[in-house]
């Protein structure tokens, strides 16, 4: 369809205005989505823009505040799940909600089983099931066949399948990709492609860059809750969406530098930490990835392009399926992060709050915990030890209040963030992974931050640093590895004509669309 | 809108009655905001007195043509796109067709103001160099009805494109160097919004990446040889790797300068290949191995998918202008291979 002959027709969903809060923080601030029927529409934004929310609004699962819905030009409210079913809007979530122990078709026909005067007519419904297949081209599918004994992907198709048997004119994918390998992909594409042929419109939520130009015929552009836009994909270029979604445009990317007069010395002699061929199937292609004493390195991309699964590949949080590790000339394998963290490497995780701080404990019981975990509780750090430890750590990071016994639950996030620093710090780390280290705290705290990095590094310490700010990877970092769609693109040295727009124009070019 | 006797006053007429630049004058027609009340009125009465017409293309209302081009430059100060620049002046000539040429960054103007520059003097349609992606970006936003060809060599779903294969001559480069037995390269690219250097850089990365050879951090640079000069007096003695791909000739001209400064000796420590083969590429001290950009070629290819487009013929397929590897004394074989 022609981008004319799309817009032409009436939209199908038309969102405006909506607004969202929990507990009085406003989640979307009017925001907005117009659908047509047969196009698929993908709607993107950086973590927090607001994605996940107005979907759930228009699926009812969120209370909306403010702002309307119109369904095919008719103003509804959704108050829950059913509202949006009843509505023709059908969702497929990332993990899907199937049951293993049922055959394809029971799957399918799962709450919508045709009926029988003896009850459950299986024959009708498995009938059913085959023609919902035959509609998605997925004939070569035997209803009759165990879910479990399919691959993901395939159980990916069989719950678009479920999902249009009420024939929505509506299905909302919300990452159905992020498991599937490129083969995979296709085959949902296809699918996707041939239910757009019928008319339905698809909204589609990826934080693949290159699928998303693939597959889509529009996006609309959230920001801190906002829409900021809605394009043809064809006519936003791949830096363009990028600033549009960091919410700056090219020229003040390429205005923000590194602010570097001099270039990076290459460093001398074997890395400390190298990794070979690293990775783990459905999450990170294998990587290269060097890293040497006092250096920062900073991983820089979309959300969902990798950074933190490399992270946490290297720091041994998550099992790489593929690729070695070299740890000072010695080939090495971690089982876990204690095992890395007796290698001294240590990962503080980006989630502050779920995966960090123990906010019931003290500041003092938070910064030593790790080192203990390190010790074995055979060998608890002794009391004086311990008192040395946190002043010391207190006292050169500014940890407020002063008083190491309060419950770190009433510390503000940079606080927070800063004993958790100190945790890693304690360990005295090799290479230590800081993953957003910054994120969510005051101006303040951020430089302290960032300097004390820059300090640790000169101190001999390798640090892999980890922000979505890119402006923030390109100051502090000696060198930046770029991510994209789960696999590393590209490392860049840091120096006087490095600045964010060179890391977006990197992320935005594509040697696929390099071919006549 | 009667005829008038004798020649139409020129746009330059009334530039240099008003002693201003044709470019202000042009600004002032299309109502440019940021321009002095004094000199739009100046240049307002100007255009009153010789009886001048904004809308140039006076022949134009008659034939709906006017026979010129235009030409959008990021900067003709390069070596690559004045080349371009001269190549599509002379591929236009000979087809019958006259060019204006603006250059964005030497006119300091922006993307929008150079095509509304260029769309006022009634041009049959536009052509844009060595484009920069925020000029792409801002080209996609501004409506244009007639035919836009831009020198780029990924696809574009709106823009006519032709290019000198920028993946081709990367691949020749990076070959050349892995054939003497290189494994470790450094490149210097350039600045990564040039959708050539970043042509270029994403096509080092692939090609690096086929030969299993390991990624090293690219350096960035601005095209000048000031910056390969200043970039390779760090380097102080023979570093890990072995080669450096730039991705100009100027850039490799100053890394040649640097390091003979720094005692480092060119093949002999370090082989470097270069980008376009300037003319004096082969004067360089070693002569320099570069990859070889055929822009005669290229300007021959803009004009006739040009051409092809307002005729309304079917646009020629081939669009990419294949690359040729010069080999001089600027490569060796690597100091010791493993």
């Amino acid at each position: 369809m022609t981008p004319g002959a799309l817009l032409a027709s009436s939209p199908v969903i038309e969102m405006s205005g909506i607004s969202v809060s929990f507990t009085g923080t406003v989640v979307l601030d009017g925001a907005g989505l117009r659908l047509f029927p047969g196009e698929i529409h993908a709607l993107m934004g950086e973590n927090g823009a607001g994605k996940s929310t107005l979907i759930k609004a228009l699926t009812g699962v969120h209370k909306v505040d403010n702002g309307e819905i119109l369904i095919e030009g008719v103003a509804r409210r959704m108050t829950g799940t059913a509202d949006a079913e009843a509505a023709g809007i059908a969702v497929v979530y990332q993990e899907t909600f199937l049951c293993s122990n049922l055959t394809v078709g029971e799957n399918i026909m799962l709450g919508h089983e045709v009926r029988g005067r003896f009850g459950i007519d299986w024959k009708a419904t498995h009938r059913r099931a085959s023609e919902a297949l035959t509609e998605l081209s997925l004939d070569d599918l035997d209803p009759r066949q165990r879910l479990s004994s399919l691959p993901i992907a395939v159980q990916q198709l069989v719950s678009i399948c479920r999902a249009m048997v009420t024939r929505p004119r509506v299905l909302v994918l919300d990452e159905p990709t992020s498991s599937l390998d490129e083969a995979e992909v296709a085959k949902l594409f296809a699918v996707l492609k041939r239910l757009r042929g019928q008319g339905v419109a698809i909204l589609f939520v990826s934080h693949f860059l290159e699928q998303v130009y693939a597959i889509s015929d529009r996006m609309t552009v959230l920001r801190n809750g906002r829409k900021v836009g809605e394009y043809f994909t064809r006519e936003l270029d791949r830096a363009e969406l990028i600033s549009t979604m960091i919410g700056k445009d090219i020229a003040s990317l390429r205005a923000i530098g590194s602010q570097r007069r001099s270039h990076r010395k290459d460093p001398v002699g074997p890395a400390l930490y190298r990794a070979d061929g690293l990775g783990r199937r459905g999450v990170l292609a294998p990587t290269d990835l060097d890293i040497h004493r006092g250096e920062v390195v900073g991983f820089a991309g979309l959300r969902g392009s990798g950074r933190t699964e490399l992270a946490r590949l290297l720091a041994g949080v998550e099992k790489a399926d593929s690729g070695t590790v070299t740890l000072r000339g010695e080939q090495v394998s971690f089982g876990s992060p204690s095992a890395a963290l007796g290698h001294r490497i240590a990962y503080s995780s980006e989630n502050r709050r779920d995966d960090g701080i123990i906010e019931d404990l003290s500041i003092r019981k938070n910064i030593v915990l790790a080192l203990q975990a390190m010790r074995g509780w055979a060998r608890p750090v002794s009391k004086a030890e311990a008192d040395e430890l946190v002043d010391d750590y207190m006292e050169t990071l500014g940890i407020m209040p002063a008083d190491p016994d309060t419950p770190v639950r009433y510390l503000s996030g940079g606080n927070q963030q800063k004993v958790l620093l100190a945790r890693w710090l304690a360990t005295r780390p090799r290479v230590l992974l800081l993953d957003e280290p910054t994120r969510g705290i005051d101006v303040g705290t951020k430089v302290e931050i960032q300097a004390r990095v820059a300090q640790l590094a000169m101190e001999g310490v390798a640090v892999v640093f980890v922000s979505s700010e890119l402006e923030e990877v390109v100051r502090l970092s000696d060198r930046i590895v770029v991510m994209k769609d789960r696999r590393k693109i590209g490392e860049v040295s840091n120096g006087p004509h490095l600045n964010v727009d060179t890391i977006v124009e990197m992320i935005a070019g594509d040697a696929a669309a390099d071919d006549d | 809108m009667s005829p008038s006797a004798g020649p139409e006053p020129s746009i330059k007429q009334v530039a240099s009655v008003a002693g201003v630049s044709h470019m202000t004058v042009s600004r002032v027609l299309n109502n440019y905001p940021g321009i002095k009340p004094a000199t739009r009125q100046k240049v307002l009465d100007v255009v009153a007195e010789l009886g001048y017409r904004p809308n140039l293309a006076a022949r134009a209302l008659v034939t709906q043509r006017t026979n010129r081009i235009g030409v959008l430059v990021e900067s003709a100060v390069e070596f690559g796109p004045s080349s371009t620049v001269r190549a599509i002046e002379a591929a236009a000539r000979e087809a019958g067709y006259s060019v204006t040429s603006v250059a964005i960054r030497d006119d300091n103007l922006t993307p929008q103001d150079a095509v509304g520059h260029l769309t006022s003097q009634g041009v049959d349609a536009l052509c844009i160099v060595a484009p920069r992606s925020s000029s792409v970006a801002a080209l996609r936003k501004i409506s244009i009805s007639i035919p836009v060809l831009v020198v780029k060599s990924d696809k574009d779903p709106t823009f006519l494109t032709v290019s000198v294969d920028q993946q081709h001559g990367t691949t020749l480069a990076v070959d050349h160097l892995a054939g003497l037995g290189h494994r470790d390269i450094l490149h210097i690219a350039g600045p990564l919004d040039w959708l050539d250097a970043r042509g270029r850089e994403r096509a080092f990365h692939a090609r690096i990446k086929s030969w299993g050879m390991r990624e090293r951090p690219i350096v960035i640079g601005d095209w000048t040889a000031d910056f390969g000069y200043d970039f390779a007096r760090t380097i102080t003695s023979p570093p890990a790797y072995t080669a450096i791909f730039a991705a100009n000739d100027e850039m490799a001209l100053g890394v040649i300068h640097g390091l003979h400064d720094n005692g480092i000796d060119i093949p002999g420590d370090l082989s470097i290949v270069g980008f376009d083969d300037l003319p004096t590429a082969r004067h360089f001290l070693p002569p320099l191995t570069t990859v070889r950009q055929d822009f005669q070629a290229l300007g021959t290819k803009a004009m006739d998918v040009l051409r092809a487009a307002l005729e309304k013929r079917e646009i020629p397929q081939r669009s990419k202008i294949a690359t040729e590897l010069i080999v001089r004394q600027s490569t060796a074989p690597p100091r010791s291979i493993p």
